[in-house]
């Protein structure tokens, strides 16, 4: 089964120009519209890969999209629209 | 299973384990070790743990042996009740759902606040869902003005389980 990998998660948090806040033991991404934070996600970070099937859930997309996302068809205009239609920014 | 704690094999978890020995919170537990995980089928047992990470593992297998404990599979629920040396205070126990998805790879989870994070055991995804529950909750907390729809109403839950120390 595929799976979101950490340099994924990294590839979303740049491509939506999220705020890398580092915690314990890992980061966290936040995500802004507007200068308003609407979504984040932790990071893992290891010598180990790890799975990061938990972002969808917390950036409001489903698996697919997320790999769109990761992967570039989905821009990050096509991401804030998304979270309009679900009324994640109003 | 509700109103769990967890105990570790590792020296790390041990000590999240002797916490919760001196906490009044402490009613069920749920053993964890590497690749194992047990419910108890009482209330409340008392142990005599060794210091050492090796000892306490075979510790903890005996117990379980002697207790006829149940092994547990797939997902677990439990409640994070002790947040040993960070500067909150929990006000109550802190529903976590840990679900193991294949070898390797275990997800922690605290639904009512879209809180969750991976772990490579079940020890491990529980303790980094205890760093990302904090983590959120300062970086929510110190930005409260700038916070969209959702993250708002994440902040709100996560104030019903935790507060600041003073």
């Amino acid at each position: 089964m595929r799976t979101l990998t950490s340099k994924e998660a990294e590839q979303i948090a740049a491509k939506l120009e999220a705020e890398i806040k580092e915690g314990r033991g890992h980061a966290r991404a936040l995500i802004r519209w507007q200068g308003r934070i609407v979504a984040s996600y932790g990071i893992r970070r290891g010598s180990r890969e790890t799975s990061h099937d938990y972002v969808p859930k917390q950036i409001f997309l489903t698996f697919r999209e997320t790999l769109d996302l990761a992967r570039c068809p989905l821009t990050k205009e096509g991401y804030f629209e998304i979270l309009r239609q679900r009324g994640k920014l109003a | 299973m509700n109103g769990n704690v967890a105990i570790y094999t590792s020296s790390a978890g041990s000590s999240v384990f002797r916490s919760s020995l001196a906490s009044s919170t402490w009613h069920q537990v749920l053993y964890l070790t590497p690749g194992q995980a047990y419910a108890l089928p009482t209330e409340l047992f008392w142990l005599d743990l060794p210091e050492d990470p090796i000892s306490l593992s075979v510790a903890v297998d005996e117990f379980a042996d002697a207790a006829e404990l149940i092994p547990l599979r797939g997902a677990i629920r439990t409640t994070i009740g002790l947040l040993p040396g960070e500067p909150y205070t929990l006000l109550r126990p802190i529903p976590v759902r840990i679900e193991q998805v294949e070898a390797g790879d275990f997800l922690a989870e605290f639904d009512e606040a879209n809180i969750a994070i991976s772990g490579e055991t079940y020890q491990e995804a529980f303790q980094n869902l205890i760093a990302e529950i904090l983590n959120a909750f300062e970086n929510f907390s110190t930005e409260e003005a700038s916070l969209g729809p959702e993250p708002t109403r994440h902040l709100k839950v996560l104030r019903n389980y935790l507060r600041p120390q003073r």
